[in-house]
C-alpha cells in the first residue's frame, strides 16, 4: 500500500516536472506606420522619386531602412519612439524650365504604438547655394601635459566652395541659445522660421574688403596667437584671419596684427562639450535695425518630480532665410533634438561620445570632401545634414599644418 | 565597519559559551558530518522541516582561511580570478527533539579580470548590468552572511524556520570607481507530517528580498568614458547610454515545495520546488525610473534512494533544474529635457536553462575506522539565451560525467580525509547567432569571450586532503587544503584553498 502511493506520489511529481517547461511563443509588438510626405510648399507640378526613410528607435538605437516609395509608405515597426529621416529625388516645372533636385525631411521623437499609426512629414527642397560654408568647428579645446584643460585656442572655419569670389564683409556667426542635449517646449515655437542665437560677431567690412577665392577659407580664432608657448600640445593660431575679442571677458588677448571681429551681440564663448549649434549668416538689415527688431523672448516649463516650474529667457533670432549654412552639434549620450530647422541641417556631428568625455580634446569637426579639382582645390559635400556632411572626432586641420 | 566585525566575532564566540558536547566520540561526528550520506536528498535545503530528520550530528565548527584563484576561466563580467580571506562559524545541535543550526562566516577579498561590468551579483542581476568599456579591472570586497534556524519533531508533526543574510560591498580604489552594496535576507519555513510508519509529508516555502545599490564614480577631473546599461547578448538601453551611473535593484523571491522523506533516512526521498524570483531595474538619476524587470521561474527535482545492506551504504540521486529568466524592457518617450514617459513594454530578453544530474554512491563501513566512498556522476545542461529586437540568440547542450572519491582513517587521534573528483565535460551543440554585433568591439569581444569558454571541452578535477587531531576536553582543530583545476580548450583556471579550524 505504501509502495503504491510512493509510486502515484512519484509520476505526479514527474509529469509536474515535465509540464513546468512550457515554452513561450509571444510576438513581438509592432506597428503598422503610414507615412506620409507632404510636397514642399508652393509646388504643384512635381513628381517625387527614390524616396527613402531611415527609422532609428531611440529605446534600443536600432535602425530600420525602407524601401523606396514615391508618397505613402507603409511599414511594419517594433513599437517605440522613432527619429525619422527621408530623402529622395523631385523632379519640378518652374517657368517652364523641368528642373530636379532633391527633398529631405526629418522629425524627432515620433511614438509609434498600438497596431497602426498615422504620421505626416513635410517635405523641404535642398537648395543649392552659392556662399561660404562652414568647413570645420574646432570648439573643444585642448589639454595641457598635466592634463588640464586649455581653452583658448578654439577657431572656425569658413569655406567658399563656390566657384567664384566671394566676399566675406558683414558675415556673420552665431552660436544657438538653445542646446541639443535638452529639450523644452518653448513659446513660441520660431524653429520653422528663424534660429535663436546667444551671441553674433561679424566679420567687418564695407562689402569688398575681404576677398575669397574660390576653395580658399578664412580662419576665425579666439585668441590669434601662438598658444604653443603656454601648452606645448596646442597650436599656433598667429596667422589666424579673424579673431573675437571682448574686454568683458578675462584671459582674451587682442592680437593687434588680426582683425577683430564685430560683437554684434553679446559675446562668443564656445560651448567645448559641443552641446551647442553654429550658424553662418548674412544680415541684410543694418545692425542697429536688427537688434531693435529682432529680439526673442520665449517661455518654457521646466517639469521636475512632476512639479511644473516656469522659465523664460530672451535672445535674438536670425531668419532661416538669411542663414547661409548651419552645423548642429552634439553628442551620442545625450542627444535630444538639433536646434534649427531641419530644412538647414537635419542632423548633427560631435567630438566625443558622452558628456564630458576626456577623448574629445584636440578634435574637431571636419566637412568632407566631395572631390579635388584639377587645380587642387576641394569641393566640400554640403547636403544640409551635419550627420554625413561632417568628420566627427577628427583632427584639427591647423594640427596638421603643425 | 568595527561594529560589525565585533557583532560577527560575537556570533562566533557564542557556541562556545553553550559547552562543549559531552559526546567523547567527536572525530566521529566530524566524519558523520562530511559524509556524503548526511543529507543525501538534499531535503533541509529546501524545507527546514526536514533538519529532524537529518542524520547530522550536533557539531560547532569554526575556521579561518584563504582561497586563491587565477587562469582565464570564467563568465568576464563575474571576472577570472579571485583572492580572499576567510572567517567563518557554524554550528549544529540536536536535542531531544528540537534542532538549532546557525551559520555565520565574514570574506574579505579582491575579483580578478572583471570585464565590462560594474554591478554585483551578476548571477542574480544579469543581464541589466552597467557596463564599461575600460577593460580589465579588479574589484575589492567584503561580504558578511549569518543563518540561524530551528526545528522540531513533534509525535506526529514537525516545524522548522530558516532566516538568512547576506550582505556584500563591492568597491575599487581607482577610475572606474563602483560602490555597491547588496542585501539578500532569506526566510525559509516548513512542515512535515507523518503520514505512513515509515515516511513522512512535507511542504514548505520560501521568500527572500534582494537590494541593490549601484553607483559608478569617476575621480578624474576630465569626466568618464560612456558607461552603457547592458541588456543581454551585445545589447544595450540606448536611451539611457553615457554618464548615468546611478542604479539600484530592487526583488523578491517567493516559492513552494512538497517532500516526501523516510523518516530514518532510509528509503525513498522526493522534492518538488518551485520558486518565482522577480526585480527592477531603476535607474537613480532619472528620478527612480524603473527601465527593466525580470521575472525568473525555477522548477527543481530532487529524487533520491538510499539504502544499506550490512555495512555499505549505497544511493542513487536524480536532480532536475529548469529556469526561465525573461526581461522586460521599458519604452521612454522623451518629450523634454529630463522627462521620460512610458510608452510601451516588451519581452526582448530570453534565457532558460535545463539540467539533470544522475550521481550513485556507494559507501563502505566494513572497518570501524576508515570509510571509503565512489560516487559516479553524469550531468546533462542546456542553455538558450535569447534577445528579440534586435534578433541574437546563443545556445550551448553539454554532457559531463564523472566520479568522485574518498577516503576516510582514523588513527589514534587524527582523522585523515582525502577527496578526489574527476569530470569531463563535452559540448554536444553550441550556436551564437548576433547578426549587428561587431565581434572586435568591446561587447562583442565580451560575448564571443564568454561563448567560447562556455562551450568548450574539458576535464575539471578537485583534490582535497583534511587533517583533525582531537586536542583534550573534547576539542579538535583541523586543516584542510583544497585544490581545483578547470582544462579546458584555451582556458584554464586554479583554485586553492587551505583553512584551518576547531571542532567541538
Amino acid at each position: 500500500m505504501t509502495k503504491k502511493y510512493l509510486f502515484l506520489f512519484l509520476m505526479m511529481m514527474v509529469s509536474i516536472g515535465f509540464n513546468a517547461c512550457q515554452d513561450d511563443n509571444d510576438e513581438l509588438r509592432t506597428t503598422i506606420l503610414s507615412l506620409t510626405v507632404q510636397s514642399p510648399e508652393e509646388m504643384t507640378d512635381f513628381t517625387l522619386s527614390e524616396l527613402q526613410a531611415v527609422f532609428t528607435e531611440r529605446n534600443t538605437g536600432e535602425k530600420t531602412l525602407s524601401d523606396p516609395f514615391t508618397g505613402t509608405l507603409m511599414i511594419l515597426l517594433p513599437e517605440g519612439t522613432y527619429d525619422i529621416a527621408v530623402q529622395g529625388k523631385i523632379s519640378y516645372w518652374i517657368n517652364g524650365k523641368r528642373q530636379t533636385g532633391e527633398v529631405k525631411a526629418s522629425k524627432e521623437s515620433n511614438v509609434v504604438l498600438g497596431e497602426k499609426a498615422v504620421l505626416s512629414l513635410p517635405l523641404m527642397l535642398v537648395i543649392d547655394h552659392t556662399d561660404f560654408l562652414i568647413s570645420e568647428i574646432f570648439f573643444t579645446g585642448t589639454q595641457t601635459p598635466e592634463k588640464k584643460q586649455y581653452n583658448g585656442d578654439k577657431y572656425m572655419v569658413i569655406y567658399n566652395n563656390s566657384d567664384e569670389v566671394l566676399y566675406a564683409d558683414g558675415l556673420v556667426i552665431g552660436q544657438t541659445d538653445f542646446l541639443t542635449v535638452t529639450k523644452h517646449a518653448y513659446r513660441p515655437d520660431i524653429m520653422a522660421e528663424a534660429v535663436g542665437v546667444d551671441c553674433l560677431i561679424q566679420i567687418p567690412g564695407t562689402g569688398k574688403e575681404y576677398p575669397v577665392d574660390p576653395g580658399k577659407y578664412l580662419v576665425i580664432a579666439d585668441n590669434a596667437i601662438d598658444h604653443r608657448e603656454y601648452n606645448p600640445q596646442s597650436i599656433d593660431l598667429n596667422k589666424a584671419d579673424f579673431e573675437w575679442y571682448s574686454t568683458s571677458l578675462g584671459g582674451e588677448v587682442d592680437n593687434t596684427d588680426v582683425p577683430n571681429m564685430f560683437n554684434l551681440y553679446d559675446r562668443m564663448v564656445m560651448h567645448n562639450r559641443g552641446f551647442k549649434s553654429f550658424i553662418l549668416a548674412r544680415i541684410p538689415v543694418e545692425n542697429e535695425q536688427y537688434l531693435k527688431d529682432y529680439r526673442y523672448h520665449y517661455d518654457y516649463d521646466f517639469v521636475f518630480n512632476g512639479i511644473t516650474y516656469p522659465m523664460d529667457g530672451d535672445c535674438y533670432k536670425v531668419p532661416n532665410e538669411w542663414v547661409v549654412d548651419a552645423v548642429n552639434l552634439s553628442v551620442e549620450s545625450e542627444f535630444q533634438w538639433i536646434v534649427t530647422s531641419p530644412a538647414l541641417d537635419m542632423g548633427w556631428t560631435s567630438c566625443g561620445k558622452v558628456d564630458k568625455d576626456p577623448q574629445r580634446y584636440g578634435k574637431s569637426v571636419r566637412r568632407k570632401v566631395l572631390a579635388t579639382n584639377p587645380d587642387g582645390t576641394q569641393k566640400l559635400q554640403d547636403t544640409n545634414n551635419s550627420s554625413v556632411d561632417f568628420i566627427p572626432d577628427a583632427t584639427p586641420s591647423l594640427m596638421e599644418n603643425k | 565597519m568595527k561594529f560589525r566585525f565585533l557583532l560577527f566575532v560575537a556570533m562566533v564566540c557564542l557556541p562556545l559559551f553553550l559547552g562543549a558536547q559531552n559526546d567523547t566520540l567527536l572525530l566521529y561526528r566530524i566524519r558523520n558530518n562530511r559524509s556524503l550520506l548526511t543529507d543525501f536528498s538534499r531535503a533541509p535545503d529546501f524545507n527546514p522541516a526536514a533538519r529532524a530528520f537529518s542524520g547530522r550530528s550536533s557539531l560547532h565548527q569554526m575556521h579561518i582561511g584563504g582561497h586563491r584563484q587565477s587562469g582565464n576561466a570564467g563568465i568576464r563580467q563575474q571576472g577570472t580570478g579571485q583572492t580572499f580571506f576567510t572567517a567563518e562559524a557554524e554550528s549544529f545541535i540536536r536535542h531531544d527533539g528540537r534542532f538549532i543550526w546557525g551559520n555565520a562566516s565574514y570574506r574579505n577579498g579582491q575579483k580578478d579580470g572583471v570585464e565590462g561590468n560594474e554591478t554585483s551579483d551578476f548571477s542574480t542581476v544579469y543581464p541589466y548590468v552597467m557596463m564599461d568599456s575600460i577593460g580589465r579591472n579588479n574589484l575589492n570586497y567584503e561580504q558578511y552572511a549569518f543563518s540561524g534556524g530551528y526545528a522540531q519533531r513533534l509525535s506526529l508533526l514537525s516545524w522548522g524556520m530558516e532566516l538568512a543574510y547576506r550582505a556584500l560591498m563591492e568597491y575599487r580604489t581607482q577610475d572606474p570607481r563602483p560602490d555597491n552594496i547588496a542585501s539578500d535576507l532569506r526566510l525559509n519555513g516548513g512542515v512535515h507530517y507523518r503520514l505512513f510508519s515509515c515516511y513522512t509529508l512535507g511542504a514548505g516555502f520560501h521568500l527572500r528580498k534582494y537590494k541593490q545599490r549601484n553607483e559608478l564614480h569617476f575621480y578624474s577631473l576630465l569626466g568618464a568614458p560612456k558607461i552603457v546599461h547592458y541588456t543581454g547578448l551585445g545589447t544595450d538601453a540606448y536611451m539611457f547610454a553615457g554618464n548615468n551611473m546611478r542604479t539600484r535593484f530592487q526583488g523578491a523571491a517567493r516559492g513552494i515545495n512538497i517532500q516526501l522523506l523516510p523518516v530514518d533516512r532510509y528509503g525513498l526521498s522526493a522534492t518538488l520546488g518551485y520558486s518565482n524570483f522577480s526585480f527592477e531595474k531603476i535607474m537613480s538619476d532619472f528620478q527612480n525610473l524603473p527601465i527593466a524587470d525580470v521575472n525568473e521561474d525555477t522548477y527543481t527535482t530532487v529524487i533520491a534512494y538510499l539504502w544499506k545492506r550490512d555495512k555499505y551504504h549505497m544511493g542513487v540521486r536524480l536532480q532536475t533544474e529548469y529556469k526561465d529568466r525573461k526581461g522586460t524592457e521599458y519604452k521612454f518617450h522623451s518629450p523634454q529635457y529630463g522627462n521620460y514617459d512610458k510608452i510601451a513594454e516588451e519581452r526582448l530578453f530570453g534565457n532558460k536553462t535545463n539540467g539533470g544530474k544522475l550521481e550513485f554512491l556507494y559507501e563502505n563501513h566494513a572497518h570501524q575506522h576508515w570509510v571509503w566512498h565512489i560516487a559516479p556522476h553524469a550531468l546533462f545542461f542546456k542553455m538558450e539565451e535569447s534577445h528579440r529586437n534586435p534578433s541574437r540568440k546563443m545556445d550551448f547542450s553539454r554532457l559531463s560525467a564523472g566520479a568522485d572519491m574518498g577516503f576516510s582513517k582514523m588513527s589514534g587521534r587524527s582523522l585523515w580525509q582525502v577527496n578526489g573528483e574527476l569530470t569531463y565535460q563535452h559540448t554536444l551543440r553550441s550556436t551564437l547567432n548576433v547578426p549587428g554585433l561587431k565581434e572586435n568591439s568591446f561587447a562583442g569581444q565580451l560575448l564571443h569571450n564568454n561563448y567560447r569558454y562556455l562551450a568548450s571541452n574539458g576535464v575539471c578535477s578537485r583534490l582535497s586532503l583534511q587533517w583533525d587531531y582531537l586536542l583534550k576536553q573534547n576539542r579538535s582543530m583541523n586543516l584542510k587544503i583544497s585544490w581545483y583545476n578547470q582544462s579546458l580548450k584555451k582556458y584554464f583556471g586554479n583554485c586553492l584553498t587551505m583553512t584551518v579550524g576547531v571542532s567541538f
